[in-house]
């Protein structure tokens, strides 16, 4: 969250001769960051960064003790002016007034009925200050409740004292389907976890801590009010508030848990403001329900600790100083022990010696300690993801230079695309709270992406060649999905252009594959479709895609794609191919003509089993039924004359022969 | 036979030919096994011995003067052919097939090689994880608010008592815990771990889907000090050697103390000024990138005692750092790819750029 306070209301709690620039300098490498300086209708506005462990910062109070504790780091002057607020006297007798939280829901409640003089617009000051800091100016009551909080840092709420007929604030749970209308007039529905006042009388007439509703507020005919603040369980406060979407300034500080001692604080100046601006005068006497008074936190720890945790030596004498310039009360013994009581601002926040390490470096200067690299250690890298990593870029930059482009798509697809390639939806993991339907389910293909890829790139460019390398997430029946890289690549060129790339691919990685007719990838026409395998590892298909899924996407032209299993081909990889010394001996090449039956890995393996000396087979062509291959043979141990070379070739013949019979 | 009257011959017939054709054919009527040299060698069959060897000499010194010749005029026109070769090297070649790496792919190289020096090993975690390590074990438990601040993708997988939920990871810091557990909870760690992330936001400068790389390190005695010098490492070898970085107090869960990190803008280089159009602007303006002569990096911290407790490890023995920045964002800072919408949309027109 982000507060706005001017430099003149900081001025009111801090005394420095630090300019707007110097504070927003030193706040921002030490504190709570200054992201802008404004110069509004000459005032100077500072646009604060709160983080939500320092909710104590998020006001004019929090911002000048930070100050204060930061600026002489630096050779300036700070210090913290803390305003002396007296106890208002009180009458004797009260007018009836009763406040019950029965079950503690609350840490503490504090109320004070007062009479005002009148409603009417804030003074000056106020009103500039409130708009400055971000919100409406309404009245002089309302403006003041939020003058207290951004001043001191808790939230506060003044009720119309005759609207509540009963006198009575009951704090309880909402029941469930019990409705409110909030004073900015909109209609809640709530739930039994919510904490809402009741009048006695079962009517809500608050969502205290959050926002009031329109049938307690101060209108412009109030007389009396109920000055109220309460500090109520953060949690319950984040929930309600997330579950209506309300999100005020005040629930979005009471969720942080702010300090409960500072309700007081901001009690009495409210209670002073109102005095000062409206001539209110109480009516009843200060109710305080504070059971459980919230207590200061303690930590034990070293200068030594502080030192090693840092990587430098700060001095005693600073550390010390810092500490109880940030209001620590710190007790040194053995001469660098420290027994350091956390005031009660921060016991949420500061709670281990490694928080009070963060407060002394914080504040001594980030800046201020040297830059050493660890002493090196030797962690060894799981053989498996070394080659993932360099078989993924390896490939990448193969298929980079053999001008195919790189694509990385969401991981998740839409119900549509999954509809076009024939997909149940109930078969996939789908994300629960997606924010767009273009990405709720999580793929299992990479395949369905690509051809849209290249569906939406149509008229951009009418060759394509694309790849991805991505996760498919494949739900188990039990427990996380099963994370699987694949590879894919896509063309809409040709199958050839297909082939020849996953053929090249293997070739560069140095794996020897066969392939086979046919399949498994259902987005694949079964009958243009191949498997690449070595022995009994498959590594993926490759193929046309189904045309009807294509249709399905408006595509007209045929696309082909392979899809392969990315930690299959990396583990089949060698950096290096098997050596094999080149043969002394001659080769000589002879071709053959003969009718074509069955596949060409089918007619290449009768081709090697016939001829013991032949070492390739190329296709030099086919016609009608008819094939030419070009076959060459060697002898390892002598050249062979051509008479020998002509009795392999007709053994060949020979071989292809019996396959007709 | 008269030789110089020969000679003058071959002279008159080579200054004739313009082409090496010309002369290469004249070499083969001299020359050749039919040449006219070889016919004067059969003609001296006749001569008597004495008369034969003057022939015979004079013939070979003839033979030497004829290739010579030859010679001399072929590499004449040979010079004046090579000078009439002549190409227009500015007209554009004919098209090689050109593809390209996705720019995510070309940072998570080079920064996989950055961390690589220093001994840091790349690993990579599930992207489907269960809430226990995407928040518990990062010291954020159910309650906490600072869940919020990542408003996670939950998934429809059937949650695990222990576990929680199955959500999409939102940072890589599901890697932390994880790692520490890959170790039998002994370090030493010093582990770069990169990663898509997942958060539901999607608008001008987020992407529901993004990159992270995520550097761990524990050991003993780790400090700020070590943090910062690594930082100040990584910032030099990946922005420039001019490039300082500093840290400003932050607030993460999983670390403490936390930090934002900033580096000097790599456009104005730190000095918040906007470069000077004209010399005679009296006020220069500010950078637009920065306004501060600053960029923010990303978040880092000492790691949380109760973040190594939940991985076994003894935080009264072992400290450590971590960070988890964008790969889009360093991206953007170094290279000013801006429109870091365009990274997931496979649109051919932005991946042919890289």
């Amino acid at each position: 969250m982000n507060i706005k306070i001017t430099h003149s209301w900081l001025l009111e709690y801090l005394e420095t001769d630090a300019t707007p620039l110097e504070i927003q300098k030193y706040l921002s490498l030490c504190g709570p960051s200054v992201e802008r300086i404004e110069e509004v209708n000459g005032e100077t506005v500072y646009d604060i960064e709160i983080t939500s462990n320092r909710i104590d910062t998020a006001s004019v109070l929090g911002i000048a003790r930070e100050a204060a504790a930061i600026l002489p780091m630096f050779g300036k002057k700070a210090i913290l002016k803390k305003r002396l607020l007296k106890t208002p006297e009180v009458p004797s007798s009260s007018v009836p007034i009763e406040i019950i939280d029965e079950k503690g829901i609350c840490r503490r409640v504090l109320g004070i009925v007062m009479e005002v003089y009148e409603v009417s617009s804030a003074p000056d000051y106020i009103a500039k200050r409130v708009l400055l800091t971000g919100t409406r100016s309404i009245n002089n009551l309302v403006d003041i409740t939020n003058y207290v909080m951004t001043e001191i840092g808790h939230p506060t709420h003044v009720f119309d004292y005759d609207r509540i007929a009963t006198h009575r604030l009951i704090l309880r749970h909402a029941k469930k389907g019990e409705e409110i209308i909030t004073l900015d007039e909109k209609k809640y529905t709530l739930d039994e976890s919510d904490i809402v006042i009741d009048d006695g009388a079962g009517r809500v007439i608050d969502l205290p801590g959050i926002m009031g509703t329109a049938n307690s507020v101060v209108t412009n005919e109030t007389k009396r009010i109920l000055f109220f603040i309460e500090s109520n369980d953060p949690v319950s406060i984040r929930r309600t508030s997330m579950r209506y979407g309300i999100r005020t300034m005040a629930s979005t500080i009471n969720e942080k848990n702010p300090d409960v001692e500072l309700a007081y604080t901001a009690f009495l100046r409210g209670i002073e403001l109102f005095t000062e601006v409206a001539a209110a005068k109480p009516l009843s006497p200060l109710i305080d329900i504070y059971p459980n008074k919230v207590k200061t936190g303690l930590i034990n720890t070293s200068k030594s600790f502080i030192d090693t945790k840092v990587g430098a030596a700060i001095p005693l004498k600073t550390i010390v100083s810092i500490l109880t310039n940030l209001d620590f009360i710190v007790e040194v013994t053995n001469g660098e022990e420290l027994s350091i009581t956390v005031p009660t601002h921060r016991v949420s926040d500061v709670t281990i010696p490694e928080d009070i390490v963060e407060e002394v470096a914080r504040v001594y200067g980030y800046f201020a300690i040297s830059s050493v690299l660890q002493r090196p250690a030797y962690v060894i890298q799981p053989k498996d993801k070394e080659n993932l990593f360099h078989y993924q870029y390896e490939v990448k930059s193969f298929l980079k230079h053999k001008g195919y482009a790189e694509v990385m798509n969401y991981s998740a697809c839409s119900p549509m695309l999954l509809q076009a390639f024939g997909q149940k939806q109930e078969d996939y993991l789908h994300i629960t709270n997606s924010i767009s339907e273009d990405i709720k389910f999580l793929r299992q293909s990479l395949i369905p992406s690509l051809v849209q890829n290249i569906k939406q790139n149509e008229g951009f460019s009418p060759h394509m060649h694309l790849f991805e390398i991505a996760k498919t997430y494949i739900p188990q029946e039990k427990g996380l999905p099963q994370e699987e890289f694949m590879l894919s690549i896509t063309v809409n060129t040709s199958f050839d252009d297909l082939k020849k790339i996953v053929t090249a691919l293997f070739a560069n990685l140095n794996i020897a594959t066969e392939i086979v007719q046919g399949g498994a990838n259902e987005f694949l026409l079964a009958s243009v479709q191949g498997t690449v395998k070595s022995g009994n590892e498959i590594f993926g298909s490759f193929g046309q895609v189904t045309p009807q899924f294509c249709r399905n996407l408006e595509l007209d032209k045929s696309v082909f794609a392979a899809e392969l299993y990315f930690e299959q081909l990396m583990m089949a990889a060698r950096k290096m191919p098997i050596y094999k010394a080149f043969s002394q001996y001659a080769h000589i090449t002879l071709d053959l003509t003969f009718k074509k039956i069955g596949s060409y890995t089918q007619i290449k393996e009768r081709a090697f089993v016939a001829s013991e000396k032949l070492i390739s087979v190329a296709l030099k062509d086919t016609y009608k039924d008819t094939i030419t291959l070009r076959f060459v043979f060697t002898d390892p141990a002598k050249n062979l004359t051509e008479q020998e070379a002509l009795e392999q070739l007709e053994k060949i013949k020979i071989g292809m022969e019996s396959v007709k019979k | 036979m008269d030789i110089l009257v020969l000679q003058k011959t071959v002279r008159e017939e080579l200054a004739k030919a313009t082409a090496v054709q010309a002369v290469s054919d004249l070499e083969l009527s001299y020359l050749g096994r039919n040449g006219k040299i070889n016919e004067l060698l059969k003609d001296i069959k006749s001569l008597s011995l004495e008369q034969k060897k003057t022939a015979g000499k004079d013939i070979n010194s003839f033979k030497s003067f004829v290739a010579e010749e030859i010679n001399k005029t072929k590499n004449i026109l040979y010079l004046k052919e090579d000078q009439k070769i002549s190409v227009d090297v500015t007209l554009p070649s004919s098209e090689d097939a050109s593809g390209s790496l996705h720019p995510i792919t070309i940072a998570v190289n080079e920064i996989t090689g950055i961390f690589n020096k220093i001994g840091f090993i790349r690993m990579s975690y599930p992207e489907v994880d269960w809430e226990y390590y995407a928040f518990e074990t990062l010291n954020m438990p159910v309650t906490h608010a600072a869940r919020d601040d990542f408003e996670t993708t939950f998934l429809s997988g059937s949650a695990d008592k222990k576990m929680g939920k199955m959500v999409l990871t939102p940072h890589t810091s599901n890697g932390q815990v994880r790692e520490m557990e890959r170790l039998k909870s002994t370090p030493p760690i010093r582990m770069i771990n990169i990663g898509k992330c997942y958060r539901p936001n999607w608008d001008a400068t987020h992407t529901p889907m993004f990159h992270q790389f995520e550097g761990l390190c524990v050991d003993k005695g780790i400090t700020i000090a070590n943090l910062k010098g690594t930082l100040d490492y990584f910032v030099k070898s990946y922005f420039g050697e001019n490039t300082e970085v500093r840290l400003r107090p932050h607030h993460f869960q999983f670390t403490e103390p936390s930090f934002e990190v900033d580096i000097t803008c790599t456009v104005c280089k730190g000095t918040a000024l906007a470069p000077l159009a004209t010399a005679s602007v009296a006020r220069q303006a500010k950078c637009k990138i920065c306004k501060s002569g600053w960029l923010e990096l990303g978040g880092t911290g000492m790691v949380h005692p109760n973040v190594l407790k939940a991985g076994g490890i003894d935080p009264l023995v072992y400290s450590g750092w971590a960070f988890g920045f964008g790969i889009e964002r360093v991206n953007m800072m170094k290279y000013g790819i801006d429109d870091i919408r365009n990274y997931y949309t496979g649109d051919i027109r932005f991946l042919n750029l890289f």
